[in-house]
C-alpha cells in the first residue's frame, strides 16, 4: 500500500488550526466525497480556490481528482523542476536539493519527505531517474555500501515505494537506470491496479552486461537478463550513461554511436535492435542527451538525439572574453521504407538551434541535462567561466530560453533529474496555496 | 440458584421480544423518538446494522446524539421511502470507498427527496448519512451537493456555501493566473 502521508498533508496538519474559519458546516471527509463527484477537474479547482480549506481538501485527493483533468492539459501543463545533489563529491550522504519552476519569480525548494517515516533515509539519497511525477532515489549509506536500496517517490503527494534491496552478489557497482510509469502505457490498467511502475537498471557483470527490472505488479526484481547478443558496455560508459527516456515501453540511453535500447513492458527487459551507427561518437557525454519529438500523440512521437557544438568568435577569444556561441543538432531516429523491411536510420531534418546571447569560455562550461519529454524542454546548466552562468530551460518548440536557477555552482551540480509532474502532483501543487 | 436463574430466562426473552420487533426507535440529539423499519435501517445504515446485530439498540429510543431532530427525520424518511420502492439493481451494491467506487445516479424518487430540502437541511442530512454510515443516502446528498457546485464561479460558489474568502489579494491573483484556464469570466 502506498503510503499516503505526504508532505502536502504534513503542511495541513501544520496549518489547520489557524485558518478553519469559513463558516460552511460540511466536514472535510464529506467535502471530499462531494469533490470526488464532480467530473469536471475546472469545477475541482474552482472549489480550491474559494478558501483554504476547501483547498487542503483537494490537495489531499488529488489523485483522485486528477483522473477528471483531460490529460492534454495534464500533458500542456507538465512542469518541470530539478533534483539535485549540489556538488558534494561521492559517496559522501548529501543533502538532496530540490526546486522546481513554473511561473513564480524564483524556485522553491521541495522538501524530500514521506512525512516522517522515511524523511532520514530521503535526505541521504541520490536521484537516478525521473519520469511522469515519480523519481527514482538511491538511498546513500554511510558506510561503504553492501547493497543498492532503490525507492520509487512522488515528492508531491508523498507516496513512496521502496524497493526490496539488492544486496550480495545480486549488488550491480555502477548502473544506469530507466522508470516505466502508468502515464506510458497506452491500454487501461485494471481497476485495481493503484499504481504502477517498472524500474530497469542496466549494469555490469565481469563478463557481459546485464538487465533485470523491478515491476510493481509482482512486488519483486525479475531475472537477471545477460546482454549476451552484444558486447559488453565499458564501465566508465555505463556509469555516465545518465538520462533515460521511455518510448513505447523502451527505454533508450545514448551510447557511443547509437543508442541502447530495452524493451520494458514485457515481462523481461529484452533489447532491441538500433542502427549501429549514426550520431557522432566523438562528443563527451555532458554535450549530448536524447529525446523525443514533439507530437500531438504519443505514437506520433519518435526518438531523437540532441548534441551541441559551438561556433567560436576570435575577436572575442583574442579579448580571452566567453567567446562561444553554442547551438544544438537534432537527429530524429527515422524509418526508412526499403527491401520490405522496416530500415531505422539516424536522419538530421533540422538546422542548428542557436541558444541567444549566451557565451562561454570552454565546452566544459556548457552541460546537457535533462530532456523533458512531456514538455518539450531541454534543461542545461552553464558554468561560471560564461556571461551567465545559471540553469537554463530551452524549450524545443518555442525556441525559448529561460533561467530558471541564477548561480556561479549549477555547472557543478551532479546528479541533476529534471522532474515533471503528474496531473495528480499538478493538482496538489496548484491547490496547496 | 432459582432466582438467578429465572433473571437470564427472563433476559433471554427480553432479547427475543427486542429481535422479534420489526422496528427500531431512534432519539434524536434534542430528545424526539423515531421509528424506522429494522429491516431498511439495517440494510441502508451500517452504523445501524452494526447496533442491531450487536443487540446495543435501545427500546426506549437509541440515542443519537450526533444528529438533530430535523435531520433524523429526514433520515427516518428516506429509509421508509426506501423500504417503499422498488428495490433496483443499482442498489445492490457491495462498494465500500466513496471516494472511488463508481457512482450510482440517484433515482427520480431521490432527486425529488433532496431537491425540496433547504441548504441548511442538505448539510445537516448529508453529516448524518456520513456518520451512521449510509452509503446510498451519502451518494445521493454528495451527488445533490455537487450539482450546486458545477459550472460556478469561486464567487458564485462562496456565496451558495457562505464561505468567508480566507486568500489573501496576492494569493488569489496567482491563483487566477495559474488556473486562467479554468475560471470562467465573472
Amino acid at each position: 500500500m502506498p503510503d499516503m502521508d505526504g508532505w502536502l498533508s504534513w503542511r495541513r496538519r501544520g496549518q489547520s488550526q489557524e485558518d478553519d474559519n469559513d463558516s460552511t458546516p460540511l466536514p472535510d471527509d464529506v467535502l471530499a466525497a462531494v469533490f470526488a463527484r464532480l467530473t469536471d477537474a475546472a469545477d475541482v479547482l474552482r472549489c480550491a480556490a474559494t478558501c483554504k480549506r476547501w483547498c487542503r481538501v483537494v490537495a489531499k485527493d488529488a489523485a483522485v481528482h486528477a483522473r477528471v483533468l483531460p490529460p492534454e492539459l495534464a500533458r500542456r501543463r507538465a512542469f518541470f523542476g530539478v533534483f539535485s545533489q549540489l556538488g558534494l563529491p561521492d559517496p559522501v550522504p548529501g543533502v538532496a536539493d530540490a526546486a522546481y519552476h513554473r511561473k513564480r519569480k524564483s524556485p522553491y525548494p521541495i522538501s524530500l519527505s514521506d512525512g516522517g517515516r522515511h524523511d532520514a533515509l530521503l535526505e541521504h539519497s541520490r536521484p537516478v531517474a525521473a519520469r511522469n511525477g515519480w523519481v527514482v532515489l538511491e538511498l546513500v549509506h554511510a558506510s561503504p555500501a553492501e547493497s543498492l536500496d532503490l525507492c520509487v517517490f512522488n515528492p508531491m503527494t508523498g507516496e513512496i515505494f521502496m524497493l526490496p534491496s539488492l544486496s550480495g552478489e545480486a549488488r550491480p557497482r555502477c548502473y544506469a537506470c530507466a522508470l516505466l510509469t502508468g502515464d506510458d502505457v497506452d491500454e487501461p490498467l485494471p481497476t485495481s491496479t493503484t499504481v504502477f511502475f517498472r524500474v530497469l537498471i542496466v549494469y555490469n557483470r565481469y563478463r557481459f552486461t546485464a538487465f533485470r527490472a523491478f515491476s510493481s505488479d509482482t512486488s519483486r526484481w525479475g531475472t537477471e537478463v545477460s546482454r549476451s547478443a552484444r558486447p559488453k558496455i565499458d564501465n566508465v560508459r555505463l556509469g555516465r550513461l545518465g538520462q533515460s527516456v521511455v518510448l513505447g515501453g523502451v527505454a533508450y540511453w545514448p551510447l557511443r554511436r547509437s543508442a541502447l535500447a530495452v524493451q520494458l513492458d514485457g515481462p523481461e527487459p529484452c533489447e532491441v535492435t538500433m542502427p549501429p551507427w549514426g550520431i557522432s561518437a566523438d562528443q563527451p557525454q555532458s554535450l549530448r542527451l536524447l529525446g523525443v519529438t514533439s507530437g500531438d500523440r504519443r505514437q506520433q512521437q519518435k526518438l531523437c538525439f540532441v548534441d551541441v557544438g559551438f561556433d567560436v568568435d576570435d575577436r572575442l577569444h583574442r579579448a580571452g572574453l566567453p567567446c562561444r556561441t553554442i547551438f544544438l543538432l537534432t537527429s530524429v531516429l527515422s524509418t526508412i521504407d526499403g527491401q520490405g523491411t522496416n530500415m531505422l536510420k539516424w536522419v538530421m531534418p533540422h538546422g542548428r538551434l542557436y541558444i541567444p546571447e549566451m557565451m562561454v569560455c570552454s565546452s566544459d562550461d556548457f552541460n546537457l541535462r535533462w530532456f523533458c519529454e512531456k514538455s518539450g524542454v531541454i534543461l542545461f546548466t552553464v558554468g561560471q567561466e560564461s556571461n551567465s552562468p545559471g540553469l537554463y530551460a530551452l524549450d524545443i518548440a518555442t525556441h525559448k530560453v529561460q533561467k530558471v536557477v541564477d548561480g556561479t555552482g549549477c555547472g557543478s551540480w551532479r546528479n541533476v533529474v529534471g522532474y515533471e509532474m503528474d496531473a495528480a502532483g499538478y493538482l496538489a501543487s496548484v491547490a496547496c496555496y | 440458584m432459582e432466582v438467578d436463574k429465572g433473571k437470564g430466562e427472563a433476559e433471554e426473552t427480553r432479547k427475543v421480544a427486542e429481535a422479534d420487533r420489526d422496528t427500531v426507535t431512534l432519539k434524536s440529539s434534542d430528545g424526539k423518538l423515531f421509528e424506522v423499519s429494522k429491516e431498511a435501517a439495517a440494510r441502508l445504515s451500517t452504523v445501524l446494522a452494526g447496533m442491531i446485530a450487536g443487540g446495543s439498540i435501545d427500546d426506549n429510543g437509541t440515542d443519537l446524539k450526533q444528529i438533530g431532530s430535523e435531520a433524523l427525520e429526514n433520515v427516518v424518511d428516506y429509509c421508509n421511502k426506501h423500504a417503499n420502492s422498488i428495490p433496483s439493481a443499482a442498489l445492490i451494491s457491495s462498494s465500500i470507498s466513496f471516494n472511488t467506487a463508481p457512482f450510482k445516479e440517484p433515482e427520480e424518487w431521490e432527486r425529488k427527496f433532496v431537491d425540496r430540502l433547504s441548504h441548511d437541511a442538505l448539510f445537516d442530512l448529508v453529516e448524518a448519512a456520513n456518520f451512521l454510515g449510509m452509503e446510498r443516502l451519502l451518494d445521493v446528498t454528495c451527488h445533490k451537493i455537487s450539482e450546486m457546485m458545477k459550472g460556478k464561479s469561486p464567487d458564485q460558489i462562496r456565496e451558495v456555501f457562505n464561505i468567508k474568502n480566507d486568500y489573501t489579494k496576492e494569493e488569489l491573483e496567482e491563483i487566477r493566473q495559474e488556473l486562467a484556464w479554468a475560471f470562467y469570466d465573472d
